[in-house]
């Protein structure tokens, strides 16, 4: 999770919300650098057949870091299967290539989980959905 | 730092002369991000190895820390060139802005043999091979700790500083919980957390259940700074008994260590050998390559012989070109069906081969194979039972591998390797 240490609440609400296993870092190449890292140990683990999780990269306010156009470019040219998912305009999405802009927002988001709840986050980071939530 | 293929590849990220780019004798990767270079790097494979990046400096922009940090956390070998008009001290090396490629491969070849930094964290606990925490038992009775028992605890048994320090931190404050942590994260959720800084030192962080955020922060400063002293304590040691051109260890360690371990030898009925060697005509190659190149030596014969002995023995640079190798290898011979002396017998054979066959690049293509040690072994119990004799008998047969016609090592018995 890359978020601005001005941000550490929203990412602390995120990872406690959506019960996530994540990493922070307050700096994009820093955050690039450990992305590579874990996504090389995960593929070593799929080659051993003990893991099917991915890596997934969230950033938090991607207008508040220089160079997150050129980062999330670079993470789909070296690291296609990461899943890039961000927060803007208080919503956490999952972004495309050609869906990427700059947040515009001048106030502080508030997170709100209308347009995407914990299921779906689940969904999209691959995380099996419990069997009470099912029923 | 480790010695690449020559035909590895230099990354380099950002604006370049084309002309410079085609005239780097060496595959050539361009990228024009930061980012895209960590990828490139990640993606790197042994068939296809990166040696070294060169930055443009415009890139780093108010953060070449992180910037090159990033690099080092991928891969620690790679060399790092920033190309700016002022000194970047984060980079292994700087070039100014439109450098040559031979700017550029001089200033890969001067990283490449530079010393490598002593290392301050060697994982071993240096007070115990010295006897140190043997000296005093610290008996703690039942009146509250203070400073006096953190002072007690620094000379004498550092390796419990830090459980000393947490005891003394929670009979003081009452606190229901509060334990030193290196990461934020690893704190107990409930916990209130302060990092443990002392000028630009850091210690990791302070957790704690119980207290309010000012007496937290009153006493994480009051920890970092016993935390800094424990630190400067153990460097200060280090730099007494290392050896500063080759990070080994020095005579007086040798002395020391020596005697604690033959006491050991003694009380669980062990042998324990000592090994003394030289370089042989050290000074015709101080004389003809240079003492660059001399040193260089020192330095290389160190690493040889570290990846060559066992967990437990240690090396000594006890002179110039004199070494010492102590043998005290707490497990048992490995080799089946042999004793003690002889699995050192083998480890000293294959020293002499790997010398003989090692690589000085300092010294040119043609000194390779030239260079050649003569050394000594001596054994408790049999060739002596106290330090001086066991020093004295291994000199003894370094001279008569020097009498014999050098390049060898005499073992006892007066028969050769």
């Amino acid at each position: 999770m890359l978020v601005s240490s001005d941000h550490l609440n929203i990412s602390q609400r995120i990872i406690q919300e959506y019960e996530l296993d994540a990493m922070v870092e307050y700096h994009p190449a820093l955050a690039m650098a450990e992305l590579c890292l874990l996504t090389k140990e995960l593929k070593n683990k799929q080659a051993w057949k003990d893991n099917r999780e991915m890596a997934n990269l969230i950033i938090i306010h991607p207008h508040t870091f220089a160079g997150a156009d050129e980062m999330c470019r670079a993470v789909r040219k070296h690291l296609p299967e990461v899943n890039i998912i961000e927060l803007k305009n208080g919503k956490l999405a999952l972004t495309t290539p050609h869906e990427h802009a700059l947040d515009v927002l001048e106030e502080p988001p508030i997170i709100v989980s209308d347009t995407i709840d914990a299921n779906e986050l689940n969904m999209l980071l691959d995380i099996p959905i419990s069997r009470e939530d099912e029923q | 730092m480790t010695h690449r293929m020559k035909q590895s590849a230099i990354v380099f990220t950002g604006k370049f002369d084309e002309h410079l780019l085609t005239t780097v004798e060496q595959p050539v990767q361009t990228s024009r991000t930061m980012f895209d270079t960590i990828g490139k790097i990640a993606s790197s494979t042994a068939s296809e190895p990166i040696e070294a990046v060169v930055i443009d400096d415009a890139l780093l922009e108010n953060n070449p820390e992180e910037n090159i940090d990033s690099i080092r956390r991928i891969d620690p070998t790679i060399i790092v060139i920033v190309s700016s008009n002022t000194v970047v001290h984060q980079a292994d090396a700087c070039v100014p802005k439109m450098p040559t490629a031979a700017l550029l491969r001089s200033a890969i070849e001067n990283v490449h043999s530079e010393p490598e930094l002593l290392n301050t964290d060697i994982p071993i606990d240096l007070d115990t091979v010295l006897g140190i925490a043997d000296e005093i038992k610290l008996e703690h009775d039942s009146s509250p700790l203070g400073d006096v028992d953190l002072v007690r605890c620094l000379m004498h048994s550092p390796a419990k500083f830090k459980e000393t320090l947490v005891n003394l931190l929670k009979e003081q404050t009452k606190w229901s919980y509060c334990a030193i942590v290196s990461a934020e994260l690893d704190a107990p959720e409930t916990s209130q957390v302060s990092p443990l800084r002392y000028g630009h030192n850091e210690h990791g962080f302070i957790a704690a259940i119980g207290s309010t955020t000012e007496d937290l922060l009153r006493w994480s400063r009051w920890a970092a700074c016993w935390l800094d002293l424990a630190r400067r304590q153990r460097e200060l040691k280090l730099l007494a008994y290392q050896d500063e051109l080759s990070g080994a260890w020095n005579r007086r360690f040798l002395r020391t260590c020596l005697s604690r371990e033959l006491q050991i030898a003694r009380n669980t009925r062990r042998p324990l050998t000592v090994m003394i060697f030289d370089i042989d005509d050290f000074k015709h190659y101080n004389d003809r390559w240079g003492h660059d190149a001399g040193d260089e030596i020192i330095r290389e014969l160190v690493k040889l012989l570290r990846a060559i002995i066992r967990k437990g023995d240690h090396v000594c640079r006890i002179g110039g070109d004199e070494f010492a190798v102590l043998f005290c290898d707490p497990e048992p011979p490995r080799e089946p069906g042999s004793d003690h002396p002889t699995t050192i017998e083998i480890l000293a054979k294959r020293f002499k081969e790997q010398v003989a066959k090692a690589r000085f690049p300092k010294l040119g293509e043609e000194a390779t194979g030239v260079l050649s040690i003569s050394g000594g072994l001596a054994t408790f119990p049999w060739d002596s039972s106290d330090i001086d004799g066991l020093l004295e008998k291994a000199d003894q047969r370094l001279l008569q591998s020097k009498r014999q016609g050098k390049n060898s090592i005499t073992i006892g018995r007066d028969n050769n390797n």
